[in-house]
């Protein structure tokens, strides 16, 4: 392998290291609201410092490569999309604490635990989980045809926020006192919808690493 | 260590040779001008010999050899460097070309007695010049061809084909191209084949026997249908079939200073122009 | 403008040249790109056919310059090349003075009025951005400017005879990254009066100075885009590879 590919295959492998380590982070403030687990979401807080690491040296790690190796074509775009991909992913870390630090609270945890099924909080999950799963596969196989299938669950996460206030909505009319766990599930809620967001824009990245293909601010079907 | 030591040895035979081959040179110089200079004088550069050639001087062999270079140089240049043009610029790497390169090559290889004899053949009897200056410039000039072209030919190699390109990609013909670019910077090499050719041509002897020159004639030639003197010629005769062998001996090391005198003189004169010329050509 | 029509081009029995269609917009920059023995550099030459001083090649097909083959026998090639002028990969100053260089192609065209020649002369020094550098030593020989500045001189003797379209093979490859640039920028600048073709080895350089690139691939014109496409996302496989260092 050229001393080229090689530097591109390292910013693969760490790139990978830091979704693997942001899944995880996702996985940790699931169990910790479904679970009513504070010390899952210690946990999760305490890596917060491990992914802004991660950020800090992706950034210097792309910025290196660009300037040594002044690439072209599908390299100038890989590396293009590690920078804003690695970007992303510390956000989506960020929205992870988010949500754990609800958790943590604790005050809320009675609430929190009759409210998870009727709004649907597993489901949520679960596919953000397989957003980020499936657009990490499509980005190291360098293939985005999958991105219409993952985008889809992105509007599955959006109805199910959309319903959301309809459920807690109801749920505050029969306990008006718990108004202030209703604003903390709202804006939990609202996390999980921008992390299915941030989803997205991976896979929009990966689209224009592989086929050079502008899906951002497009009508989708 | 040991390779030291080999090395020094080597490089310490090579200087010996050299400067032994150096020192021959000097010594035959020097033996030439110590007993050349006592024959030098006013009356030996400007006056006829006298008295069965033992006395007076060499002054009509001075002028007749230079009416040689001069004449056989008019014949050979004009013809030679345009021979090297055409083979060099236009004629490309055809079967001609290289018939007649290997033509001028042989040329230059012939001994020079056989083209005396040639020229007393062709010019003297054929086409009935006489011995005259004119068969004897016409046969110098056949001498003098093969090295003027090899020279000129090699001046105008030496040219980079980036000028020709260069001149050519600006919308210069090539007769332009070789007129205005090449020829200019191959100038200075061609010269240098001219100084060549003139030390060659001035100290011929065999090419001349039969064609031009006198064994003594007291008079300068007044055309170019007369015979002429000539200095490596009177040379010869001096050093082998004068009249009193020892009286002529100071007079025979005094031509041949006089000789080489103007070879070299002829050489300085033409590197001294070839030098103000290279410096013209890139700063003018 | 520039138009390749159908060219075939051969030395000897080996093809050089495999097919090409090519058209070339006036006052643009096309950068010509491809592996050593593509075929780049004999198609450039193709267009003020200094082809022709090779043996044993033959052409096939057309190559037009303002709507004319120039391959047709009623062409002057002598007038060719004053129209289509060109920049060697090495600096080739004549030996010559700095002035004498640049007057040079007005003084084979017959110009010879010595005030109109004084004038071009420092027009066309001063368009090769070079004018201030040598101002004071015109007369001095060309020999003694830098690598760069020769090969400014050559494009400032290339511009002195008016030609409509420069062609450039490997203008900076011999010089350093100053002259380099120094070059690039002028390319720029002639951009808006000249129509620009010039054929380099480095990729980067292509990217920067051209508005189209065509990349050459053993004799054939694999990809022609618009420089900013190819350099982010090329169409072929093989021009891909070849700019990213990936090739063979």
């Amino acid at each position: 392998m050229k001393q080229n590919e090689q530097e591109l295959q390292f910013l693969k492998d760490e790139i990978n290291q830091m979704w693997k380590l942001v899944i995880s982070q996702v996985e940790r403030s699931k169990q910790a609201l479904l679970g009513g687990d504070t010390e899952r979401a210690e946990e999760v807080m305490g890596l917060e410092k491990r992914v802004d690491a991660f950020d800090l040296k992706m950034d210097s790690l792309c910025e290196h490569y660009i300037a040594l190796y002044s690439p072209v074509a599908i390299d100038l775009r890989l590396v293009l999309s590690i920078m804003k991909i690695s970007l992303t992913l510390e956000r989506i870390a960020d929205y992870a604490v988010g949500i754990a630090r609800y958790v943590a609270d604790g005050d809320c945890a009675g609430f929190f635990a009759q409210t998870k099924k009727p709004l649907e909080i597993e489901s949520m999950f679960e596919n953000l989980l397989s957003m980020l799963t499936d657009s990490q596969v499509a980005f190291n196989s360098e293939n985005a045809r999958n991105a219409g299938k993952i985008l889809a669950k992105d509007r599955k996460i959006n109805e199910i926020y959309r319903n959301a206030f309809q459920v807690l909505n109801g749920q505050l009319q029969k306990e008006p006192a718990k108004i202030d766990c209703g604003l903390k599930m709202i804006l939990t809620l609202q996390k999980m919808e921008r992390i299915g967001d941030h989803c997205s824009n991976i896979v929009e990245e990966i689209a224009f690493y592989t086929e050079a293909k502008i899906l951002k601010h497009k009508d989708r079907p | 260590m040991d390779r030291k030591i080999k090395q020094r040895i080597a490089f310490t035979t090579f200087r010996i040779f050299s400067v032994s081959v150096v020192l021959m040179l000097v010594s035959i110089l020097g033996f030439i001008v110590f007993n050349g200079a006592k024959a030098i004088n006013w009356t030996f550069l400007t006056a006829s010999p006298t008295e069965g050639m033992t006395a007076g001087g060499i002054f009509p062999a001075i002028v007749g050899t230079f009416y040689l270079v001069v004449g056989s140089m008019l014949f050979a240049l004009p013809l030679g460097i345009t021979a090297a043009i055409y083979t060099v610029e236009y004629g490309g790497e055809t079967r001609i070309i290289r018939i007649m390169r290997i033509m001028t090559n042989n040329l230059a290889g012939v001994p020079s007695v056989v083209f005396g004899l040639f020229g007393m053949t062709l010019f003297v009897n054929k086409m009935g010049f006489g011995s005259s200056l004119l068969a004897g410039s016409l046969t110098l000039a056949l001498l003098a061809l093969p090295l003027i072209i090899r020279t000129t030919e090699e001046a105008l190699k030496a040219v980079p084909d980036s000028y020709r390109t260069g001149s050519l990609a600006l919308g210069a013909t090539k007769l332009t191209t070789i007129r205005r670019v090449v020829l200019p910077a191959a100038f200075p090499n061609i010269l240098t084949g001219i100084i060549l050719s003139v030390g060659r041509v001035s100290g011929e002897t065999a090419p001349i026997l039969f064609t031009v020159a006198a064994y003594f004639l007291p008079h300068l030639p007044d055309s170019i249908f007369d015979q002429a003197m000539a200095l490596p010629y009177h040379l010869y005769v001096l050093a082998t079939s004068g009249t009193d062998m020892e009286a002529t001996r100071p007079m025979a090391y005094g031509t041949a200073l006089v000789l080489i005198f103007i070879v070299l003189l002829m050489n300085a004169l033409v590197s001294l122009l070839r030098n103000s010329l290279k410096n013209k050509n890139s700063n003018e | 403008m520039i138009e390749a029509k159908n060219v075939n081009f051969y030395y000897g029995d080996f093809q050089a040249l495999r097919n090409i269609n090519m058209e070339i917009g006036q006052q643009t920059v096309t950068a010509l790109i491809g592996p050593s023995g593509c075929g780049k550099s004999t198609f450039l030459r193709l267009f003020n056919r200094m082809n022709d001083l090779i043996e044993n090649t033959r052409l096939e097909g057309e190559c037009v310059v303002n709507d004319q083959n120039i391959y047709n026998r009623s062409v002057d090639v002598d007038e060719l090349r004053k129209e289509v002028g060109m920049v060697f990969q090495k600096p080739n100053p004549f030996p010559k003075s700095i002035f004498e260089n640049v007057a040079y192609g007005l003084r084979v065209n017959g110009n010879n009025n010595k005030k109109s020649v004084t004038q071009r002369v420092e027009e066309s020094l001063i368009s090769a951005a070079l004018w201030d550098e040598v101002k004071d030593k015109l007369h001095k020989s060309a020999f003694e400017l830098s690598g760069g500045q020769q090969q400014r001189l050559c494009i400032a003797r290339a511009l002195a005879v008016s030609p409509m379209v420069l062609l450039m093979d490997e203008p900076a490859s011999a010089l350093d990254p100053v002259s380099t640039s120094k070059i690039e920028e002028l390319i720029h600048r002639l951009k808006t009066d000249y129509t620009i073709v010039i054929v380099t080895h480095n990729m980067q350089q292509a990217a920067r100075v051209s508005d189209k690139t065509a990349f050459f691939m053993l004799g054939e014109l694999v990809e022609y885009s618009d420089t900013k496409k190819m350099f982010l996302n090329p169409d072929k496989e093989a021009t891909q590879n070849y700019i990213t260092g990936r090739f063979g």
